[in-house]
């Protein structure tokens, strides 16, 4: 099951009263937060106002994943990783990058996205990823094929 | 002074990448690039678990005196086993072979699926593809009995799943996946069929697929049943069906029998191929040296002729007085009162420390295989890969070395 954080969640959690102090609808808002091009504390009425206290709780607990996840919203748990290089070889923009690894060989191009080392994998150029702001392509095919569950896209 | 290795042979698994750099200070090596986990824990952790100098009675000797003492006694014994080659080169193994032959002694080695499968493929007419026809054409991959990502980390990113190739364009979107096992293992994660199956029903559902396959309906629990028609159907329309095999099957009696006619019906429909998913990194080459050599992969008897028990057996019943094992921890697999008997009765050949070598009479220590040794190995779809040493050790010799000397002795 995905555990990745979807726009509606955190709409559910917003006082979903279209105020616009934030400069933006409710919609809007989640979007931007999700994007992270917004904070929590810029809706003023869900920090001031005591009658969102659960939903500001709750919605600090649902984003708080975002906040060690990198501006690609993916995280890698080096722990979890074992280093088969699933990733690597099925990652499209690094098959594009080293198209050596299209055929199933570890990336050895220092362009390349990602590489393994010491049986790890290790990120090397992240604004490379179809995920990096501005483009945000909704790509998930790295954490589909990863066996160990290392790598989960949070939002 | 660090220097970098390109395009190594990873030794750490049957699978025997050859894309990993690494970089070496030393006689360590401080840094692998492609190596999974497993290949990067055995390259970068050799030194710390080596056996250094020969031992004899738990005291330090010298390399010959070793090789001396363990020739004398396994001439003297009645009725020695040699045991191992798993770990070896195909040559190590082929001198084991010869040695054993020249003493009328036993050989066996640890089980594995490659020693079961290859007798079968043979009588079945069953064939294996070279690994680049199937990153290049295969479009069915099956894993039965294995979990690809707790074994062989980078099977399927290396050669089965992943990979583009000329057929398969769009690499794991060209392929199906099935995984059929006992447990929910790390591998479904990339199967479209998830195949959960009862503990020991592998033969019954290879079975109940060829019934599918035929228009039959199987004799299966209708939840699996209903799971494997769907396998079938996907099976009926792939053009060329690659079939990994692990350990697993052997739980179940015909159960890599009923595997391997699963394949052999379905090369009549379409390309099919099957590979042992072997436990150490030469169990292919050594069944296969033995196949060559002798016709079986079983436990066999050079006195006798003829295929004996295995050597777990072997020891219980007392039929063998010594054990001579070739990097291979026989007592770790041994029943504790079997091993008991081997109290004072054994001797190795090995890279790194163990249960064996701590209770050998005599140790010896040889060169790691795919660091410091060469030699060749056999991959599990038969293509025979030369390892080469990049590390130099003047210390020790190299497993092969050993086997000649003792064989000269002998």
């Amino acid at each position: 099951m995905s555990t990745r954080v979807s726009t509606l969640q955190v709409y559910k959690l917003l006082p979903g009263i279209n105020c616009k102090k934030c400069g933006t609808t409710c919609m809007g808002f989640a979007v931007k937060l999700i994007r992270r091009e917004a904070r929590i504390e810029d809706c003023p009425p869900l920090v001031s106002d005591p009658k969102y206290s659960d939903k500001l709780a709750k919605l600090r607990e649902l984003l708080a994943p975002m906040l060690s996840a990198a501006e690609t919203l993916v995280q890698v748990d080096p722990e979890k990783c074992i280093g088969c290089g699933n990733c690597i070889v099925a990652c499209p923009e690094n098959v594009i990058l080293d198209p050596s690894s299209a055929g199933g060989r570890n990336s050895k191009s220092p362009d390349a996205l990602w590489t393994v080392e010491d049986g790890k994998i290790k990120v090397l150029h992240l604004e490379k990823c179809r995920r990096y702001p501005p483009s945000r392509m909704n790509c998930n095919v790295c954490e589909l094929v990863c066996f160990s569950g290392a790598i989960k896209v949070v939002a | 002074m660090r220097m970098i290795v390109e395009n190594v042979v990873c030794a750490g698994c049957s699978l025997l990448c050859d894309d990993v750099d690494v970089e070496v200070e030393g006689p360590s090596i401080i840094k692998t690039r492609g190596a999974c986990s497993h290949g990067d824990a055995r390259l970068k952790g050799f030194q710390r678990n080596r056996l250094e100098v020969a031992l004899v009675n738990g005291d330090k000797a010298d390399i010959d005196q070793a090789i001396a003492e363990i020739a004398e006694m396994i001439k003297s014994a009645k009725r020695p086993l040699i045991y191992g080659g798993e770990c070896s080169s195909n040559a190590a193994v082929e001198l084991a072979l010869k040695i054993a032959e020249k003493l009328g002694a036993c050989y066996d080695a640890p089980p594995s699926i490659c020693r079961t499968l290859i007798p079968l493929q043979e009588e079945l007419g069953v064939e294996s593809s070279r690994f680049d026809e199937i990153l290049n054409e295969a479009d069915f991959a099956v894993y039965w009995g294995v979990s690809a990502a707790d074994t062989h980390l980078r099977h399927a990113s290396r050669y089965a799943v992943m990979p583009r190739g000329y057929v398969a364009k769009m690499g794991r979107e060209s392929r199906m996946v099935a995984s059929i096992d006992v447990r929910e293992s790390m591998s479904m994660r990339i199967a479209q069929h998830k195949v959960v199956i009862d503990l020991c029903s592998d033969a019954e559902v290879a079975r109940g697929i060829v019934d599918l396959l035929d228009g039959r309906a199987p004799q299966l629990r209708a939840d699996i049943a209903r799971q494997l028609a769907f396998l079938s159907s996907d099976l009926k329309r792939a053009s060329f069906v690659a079939f990994f095999v692990g350990s697993g099957v052997l739980r179940c009696r015909e159960g890599a029998r009923a595997v391997l006619e699963l394949a052999k019906k379905l090369s009549t429909k379409c390309r099919c191929s099957i590979h042992p998913m072997a436990e150490n990194v030469n169990s292919y080459g050594q069944a296969k040296v033995m196949w060559k050599a002798l016709k079986t992969c079983s436990s066999y008897d050079f006195k006798e002729r003829r295929p004996v028990e295995s050597a777990q057996v072997l020891v219980s019943r007392g039929t063998v007085d010594l054990v001579l094992a070739i990097n291979s921890d026989i007592l770790a697999q041994m029943p504790v009162e079997a091993s008991k008997r081997l109290r004072g009765r054994i001797s190795c050949i090995t890279e790194l420390k163990s249960v064996t070598q701590a209770h050998s009479r005599v140790a010896i220590p040889v060169k790691i295989l795919g660091i410091e040794a060469g030699g060749v190995v056999t991959r599990t779809d038969g293509v025979e890969i030369e390892l080469k040493p990049f590390l130099a050790n003047e210390e020790v010799l190299s497993e092969e070395e050993v086997l000649s000397r003792i064989l000269t002795l002998i």
